[in-house]
């Protein structure tokens, strides 16, 4: 494999890419299955639910957060995308030499595991020399069991968002450029979310690195369908939209770490929508899949069409 | 309403080239579907207003050659991917070199060892005046957009019906400075609505033979600008000639830093002597920013150059006119 660019991490394609490649050269065959947000396997009358993920973030803390709640939620939400219903999560740093917070960090993991008690069994701590990282890395792995979501997604289905899109990307950005705001990340176990609509679910994912345009363009290729989003209907807090502005960032690409995208028939969509409002008042029906637009995300807006695109390279604001 | 009276007035034109000259137009536009609901024969052409896109092959080589020799580099984010002859800033980053990526060129402040690499036009360059003034050196691209538009009028490859002024250079520059260039020009913000009341306010000109300056984006842009920041401009740099990529050299349209002890060009002089640049082969970027020929004419588009792997200047930034295209393809 040829050298590693920034951007094979940023949640875009050359993301994707990467993760394919690594795939393809491991490519041990296993009854496994393999390719949403968790790895799963049949275990008699259930599945297995299997998922890992390491976090690194700049700041470590931030509006309404830091690393380890992201670090827990993160693979919580990853189980519950899948179908499944978390039992337990490994909790394993890499620390910095010389780094002040880790206590902190603590009882901000203690706290969340908690909440849906969801215990932290296993983990591990290595601490390497200054500079050879910047503070602290995470890594959080999880098992869950249940089923699987695995009905078929047809022409006419509902795209829904659970709420607003962007809040902690804009907080963590905020953050790391010293603006003032009092927006607050998202981040979140969205347990009790996933559980009310569980019978309804085709398709769950949360919106997490590259947003909400990384995530649909993912579904929509995988699926080998299309989508068609209105854009008012896509939920923005006029703060967040205004910050994204200020900082020329384009909204659908920033990362939300307690937000999903669910995929729900037609018929599904009111009930949908009633159990996911007592959660978020903000909650959307943004879309539909289409066929006529294979592949590809169009969102229609106030003044015409555009497409949604695969976010590529790495986030970076705009200077003009 | 304006869509519908820009509709209107479609039909008493022929085919109409209006330029955008400003990036933050194009991606307004891209990003609310304004190009897609243009009657047919109303074309929207992107212009040199991305930084990123006039920024030469020479002035990014040369950089990049200054990184490589040890000297410690800063600049926005958005130009480190830019491809230089034999690689990008990042991937100079990739191979040692101490290339930091900024948001703003305020970061930089307290880092007298770093260089600045200053881009952009009369919007970043007060802030590029600012490091200057605290004594940190600056390797200046910076262009003046009155100049840049003098020479693109009288450009014979460049065939423009009308401008969209860009809304947040004429709040530093005010409506005074833009020059007349015979055709309609119309000074504009950035919310969809005030597009497409310029877009209409153009058509109207043009349906009635007019060619007059219209400052559209009033109660932000002022006659005669913001004077601070005119006078942290006129103090720290001084007007020179400037090559534009896609333009070539117009007199009269760069800043260099009128202090020779912190003008990287002269500091380093010996190192960037030494910069070797050969333009890519194929890239037709150059055409593309002039509005000569559409991204899809260029052969390497969407076949070796893509936004994950580009080749060219526009295919690097989100409002650079082939990535925009890229993206819109069938």
């Amino acid at each position: 494999m040829e050298k590693i660019h920034l951007s094979q991490g940023a949640g875009g394609e050359e993301m994707n890419e990467l993760v394919m490649k690594i795939i393809d050269k491991i490519n041990i065959k296993s009854d496994w299955v393999l390719g949403g947000d968790s790895a799963h396997i049949n275990i008699g009358s259930d599945n297995l639910f299997f998922t890992s993920d390491s976090y690194t973030v700049d700041p470590i803390f931030f509006n309404g957060g830091d690393i380890g709640k992201i670090a827990f939620c993160g693979t919580v939400n990853d189980i519950l995308m899948s179908g499944g219903k978390p039992l337990g999560v490994s909790l394993s740093f890499v620390i910095e030499e010389g780094f002040e917070h880790l206590s902190k960090i603590i009882d901000s993991l203690k706290k969340e595991s908690l909440k849906y008690n969801i215990p932290i069994v296993t983990g591990d701590t290595k601490v390497v020399e200054k500079g050879s990282l910047k503070g602290i890395i995470i890594n959080t792995s999880g098992i869950g069991i249940g089923k699987p979501f695995n009905k078929e997604i047809v022409e006419g289905d509902s795209v829904i968002v659970s709420r607003n899109i962007g809040n902690h990307g804009v907080a963590l950005l905020a953050s790391r450029y010293d603006f003032e705001t009092d927006i607050e990340t998202d981040s979140k176990q969205l347990v009790e979310e996933v559980d009310s609509i569980r019978n309804y679910v085709k398709l769950a994912k949360d919106a997490t690195r590259g947003g909400i345009a990384a995530v649909l363009n993912e579904i929509s290729e995988k699926i080998n369908i299309g989508m068609e989003l209105i854009e008012e209907k896509i939920p923005i807090d006029k703060k967040v939209k205004k910050m994204c502005e200020i900082l020329g960032v384009n909204i659908y690409e920033l990362a939300n770490e307690g937000t999903m995208i669910v995929i729900v028939s037609k018929d599904d969509e009111e009930k949908t929508l009633d159990e996911l409002k007592k959660f978020n008042q903000t909650v959307s029906v943004m879309g539909t899949i289409s066929k006529t637009e294979k592949n590809r995300v169009i969102i229609k807006t106030k003044i015409g069409r555009k497409v949604l695109r695969i976010p590529t390279g790495n986030i970076v604001p705009r200077i003009c | 309403m304006s869509l519908k009276k820009i509709n209107e007035l479609a039909t008493k034109l022929g085919s109409v080239n209006i330029m955008e000259v400003c990036g933050g137009h194009t991606n307004s536009i891209i990003r609310n579907g304004i190009r897609d609901a243009m009657p047919k024969n109303i074309n929207l052409i992107s212009g040199p207003g991305c930084p990123v896109c006039v920024t030469t092959q020479k002035e990014i080589d040369e950089m990049i050659n200054l990184a490589l020799n040890g000297v410690p580099v800063a600049t926005y984010a958005d130009m480190i991917r830019v491809p230089g002859t034999k690689m990008s800033l990042e991937e100079a980053r990739e191979n040692g070199a101490d290339i930091k990526a900024v948001y703003s060129a305020t970061e930089v402040l307290d880092d007298k060892n770093r260089v600045f690499f200053g881009i952009g036009f009369e919007t970043t360059t007060p802030m590029t005046a600012k490091l200057l003034e605290n004594d940190i050196a600056v390797y200046s691209a910076h262009k003046l957009i009155p100049p840049g538009l003098l020479a693109l009028s009288t450009d014979k490859r460049v065939n423009i019906d009308a401008l969209i002024l860009p809304g947040h250079v004429a709040v530093i520059i005010g409506e005074q400075e833009f020059p007349d260039l015979n055709v309609p020009q119309v000074i504009t913000g950035f919310e969809p609505e005030n597009i497409l009341e310029s877009i209409k306010i153009i058509l109207d000109q043009l349906v009635e033979g007019k060619k007059e300056i219209v400052n559209n984006y009033k109660g932000v842009v002022t006659k005669t600008g913001n004077g601070k920041a005119q006078k942290i401009i006129n103090e720290n740099f001084k007007v020179v000639d400037s090559d534009w990529r896609g333009l070539g050299t117009i007199p009269s349209s760069g800043l260099e830093p009128k202090d020779d002890n912190l003008n990287a060009k002269i500091k380093y002089k010996d190192i960037l002597g030494k910069t070797i640049t050969k333009e890519l082969p194929g890239c037709r970027c150059a055409e593309v920013i002039i509005g000569q020929i559409r991204p899809s004419e260029c052969q390497l588009f969407g076949k070796v150059c893509t936004p994950k792997n580009p080749r060219g200047a526009c295919m690097v930034s989100e409002e650079g006119a082939c990535q925009i295209y890229h993206a819109n393809r069938n």
